[in-house]
Formats: C-alpha cells, sequence, structure tokens
C-alpha cells in the first residue's frame, strides 16, 4: 500500500468475521430431529432451546433454507401453551476468552450486528439480546419484527458495545445471544434498549410475538451472524468440517471405539486411552454406550470412565474381565463441554 | 438442570470419580470447575438441593 487512500479501501475486518458457531446450521452431532421437548437442551450444534413454559416442541434440522439450498433449524410446537407463564428461548453461549476482541468495559468498546433469516408462522415483534456474564450480569436488547407468515424473511440487529463492564477473559460463558420465541409480561415488561444490569423483566422486552401458544407453530432461521461493526455483511460461508471441528471444542460423537485385550487372567482390568480429535473447552463429562462384547470382556456392559483422566485432550476407561482369554468391548461415547 | 442422582466412585487407580444421572443417562462428571455439569453440582450442593452420594 502507497497511500492513505488504498490503505481505506482495506475491508475493516479481515478473517473470521462471525463471532457464531453453526449459523447455518449444518452440524447435528446430537441428532437431525428432538421430539417431545419439554427441557432445556441442546439441539443442532451449539444451540440451545430453553423454557420455562408448558409447551411440548419439535426441533430439527429442516432442508429449507432462503436461497432454496441449505438447512435451517425448524422449531414445532406440538403442544401448545395458550398461557405462558415464562418465557422460550433459543439461545447461544460465547466463551469470554473468544470476545476479547469487542473490548469490552472501556471507552472502545465495539458494536456487533446480528443477522439471520428467519421464518415463522406467527407475526409480530421477536426479541433478541445480548447477555454478558459478568459479576453482575448485563443485558442489551433489541426486536426483530415477522410481516409476513410462512416466509423468510432476512433480519439484522445492531447493539452498542458496553464500555462500562469487562467480560472475564476466561474459557468460561462470557456473552450469550438470545432469540425470543415467547415470554410473559414477568420477562418484558423492562425496557432493554441500553445496556444495564440484567433483570428478569428485561429478559425479552418487546417481545409479543407468542410462539409457543399455537399448536403446530413453527419457527425457522438460518445463516445467524454475529460481527463486529454496525453493518450486517454478507454470511460468511463455512466448510462442514472446519464448522464441525469448531463445534467440537464444545461436543464430540464417536462411534465405535472399544478395548481390545490380549490372553489374561479373570478378574483382571484392562485400558483403553481415548486421545479427542479436537481439544475440547474443558474436561468434558462423558456418556459411554454399550455396543456389543465377547470373550474375557463379554460381560454386556460399557466401560468405566477413570474420573481423575478426564482432560480437554481425553479419558482413559476400564473394565474388568469376567475369564481368563481374550476378549473386546465395543461402545460409542460422546463428550460434553458446552457452556 | 435436574440430576436424578450423582455419586462418587472409586476406580481400579484407587481415585474417586463423580458419575451422575441426569434423564436416565448416566454422564462421567470431571471435577473440574470449568465443566457446566460439575459447577452446577457443586452449586446445587452449596445451596442444598443435592448430595452427592459416597461411593460404595
Amino acid at each position: 500500500m502507497s497511500n492513505a487512500r488504498e490503505l481505506s479501501q482495506l475491508p475493516s475486518q479481515t478473517g473470521r468475521k462471525n463471532l457464531l458457531y453453526n449459523g447455518q446450521m449444518q452440524v447435528v452431532q446430537r441428532g437431525t430431529s428432538f421430539t417431545g421437548v419439554t427441557t432445556a437442551q441442546y439441539t443442532l450444534d451449539r444451540w440451545e432451546w430453553a423454557s420455562l413454559n408448558a409447551e411440548t416442541v419439535t426441533i430439527e434440522q429442516a432442508s429449507d433454507h432462503p436461497s432454496g439450498v441449505g438447512q435451517s433449524l425448524k422449531f414445532t410446537v406440538t403442544t401448545a401453551d395458550a398461557s405462558p407463564t415464562g418465557y422460550t428461548v433459543f439461545h447461544q453461549k460465547l466463551e469470554g476468552a473468544d470476545v476479547q476482541n469487542l473490548r469490552y468495559g472501556s471507552a472502545n468498546a465495539k458494536s456487533v450486528t446480528v443477522s439471520f433469516w428467519v421464518k415463522a408462522s406467527v407475526t409480530g415483534d421477536y426479541s433478541v439480546n445480548l447477555y454478558t456474564i459478568t459479576a453482575t450480569a448485563q443485558i442489551i436488547g433489541s426486536v426483530i419484527t415477522v410481516n409476513s407468515a410462512d416466509t423468510w424473511e432476512y433480519k439484522t440487529v445492531t447493539f452498542v458495545g458496553d464500555t462500562a463492564t469487562v467480560i472475564p477473559n476466561v474459557v468460561s460463558e462470557g456473552l450469550r445471544l438470545t432469540i425470543g420465541l415467547a415470554a410473559n409480561a414477568t420477562y418484558n415488561d423492562t425496557d432493554n434498549t441500553s445496556w444495564g444490569a440484567y433483570s428478569a423483566g428485561k429478559f425479552l422486552y418487546g417481545q409479543t410475538a407468542n410462539l409457543v401458544g399455537t399448536t403446530s407453530a413453527t419457527f425457522q432461521m438460518t445463516d445467524v451472524q454475529m460481527e463486529v461493526g454496525s453493518v450486517a455483511t454478507e454470511f460468511e460461508y463455512r466448510s462442514y468440517g472446519e464448522e464441525l471441528a469448531l463445534c467440537q471444542r464444545y461436543y464430540q460423537d464417536q462411534d465405535q471405539q472399544s478395548i481390545m485385550s490380549s490372553y489374561v487372567s479373570a478378574g483382571s482390568y484392562h485400558y483403553a486411552s481415548h486421545d479427542l480429535p479436537m481439544q475440547m473447552r474443558t474436561g468434558p463429562s462423558i456418556t459411554i454406550t454399550y455396543l456389543g462384547a465377547g470373550g474375557s470382556l463379554g460381560s454386556a456392559t460399557a466401560p468405566t470412565v477413570q474420573g481423575t483422566s478426564i482432560s480437554g485432550t481425553g479419558f482413559y476407561v476400564y473394565k474388568a474381565s469376567i475369564s481368563a482369554g481374550m476378549g473386546y468391548t465395543i461402545y460409542r461415547y460422546t463428550t460434553d463441554a458446552e457452556l | 438442570m435436574t440430576f436424578d442422582s450423582v455419586k462418587y466412585y472409586n476406580s481400579p487407580m484407587e481415585d474417586t470419580g463423580i458419575v451422575a444421572v441426569i434423564g436416565g443417562v448416566t454422564v462421567y462428571v470431571p471435577q473440574d470447575p470449568a465443566n457446566t455439569h460439575y459447577a452446577e453440582i457443586m452449586r446445587q450442593v452449596e445451596t442444598g438441593e443435592l448430595t452427592i452420594q459416597p461411593a460404595e
């Protein structure tokens, strides 16, 4: 670059711009469809559904995208709650360490812009907010308006940076994006349009749409992006492998693992070590599902995790032999280090 | 988060782990404050909502 004019033509931001994970809803390690959902849970990778209402829902990866090619997250009410007493939301939690570039708590705090495509059967205003996990949690919110039922619409919301409160530089939760689906007055009656201490009334301020009040109501979203700056730009496409690797920092599903033993005596213990393909955020919670076994390791049980071996890079399992000889046990495991 | 049960267990290496049952699913939980399940277990223990059962 030879002069100031050329410098000014550089993009304002280089490298990865989308602060969110799995915005294009392509990674589904936990499955493609979740039925009979009534309690908070992760669904498509990194997207958690939470509700204090009484509805029952299905959440799935839908082959429906505004471009005609791609996926979206689809939420369908299967049993309505006509008089919600709480809130219903989707949210995504980000590590404090990953949002230090926002410079919150300083005069240089940066604005961020959230953009996404939405298709909902219920028109009206839906709350969108940012919530920081600090000593005193802070919140700022806005709304997007769904104008036409069952029609893809593109929405953007810009939030100014919080100059007052620092987000801790930790691998625990630091910032949360929430998209509201329903709220009663307890959760939407206090203005949240500027940064301030969280209160229940601020949580979904402005939310008028009640998506959970109608059986078969639907809500879809895709190409969800949060980027530094006050202008929404084109959605940042990531390859499946790249997005999967990013999501595996928080959750992994590994099939067809095994313990194999050579000739052993009865009652001895056998170990297998598992190196995780992607280092996780912290030591994960682990579930093991038994798939099969034979020989000296033939008892129909999954191996046990050695508790102190769990770290972000791997863990050990063990199992006792039931007889002398060779044997095996096959299983799958999931590791969960979500926020 | 609701835990069906939480208890300690001893391994052949003579160390102690924590195993929880959440929604009917057995989950091995590391004793790591940054782990969301462990943090919630400790919070509920602190408030008296939950007791970690001793190892058998």
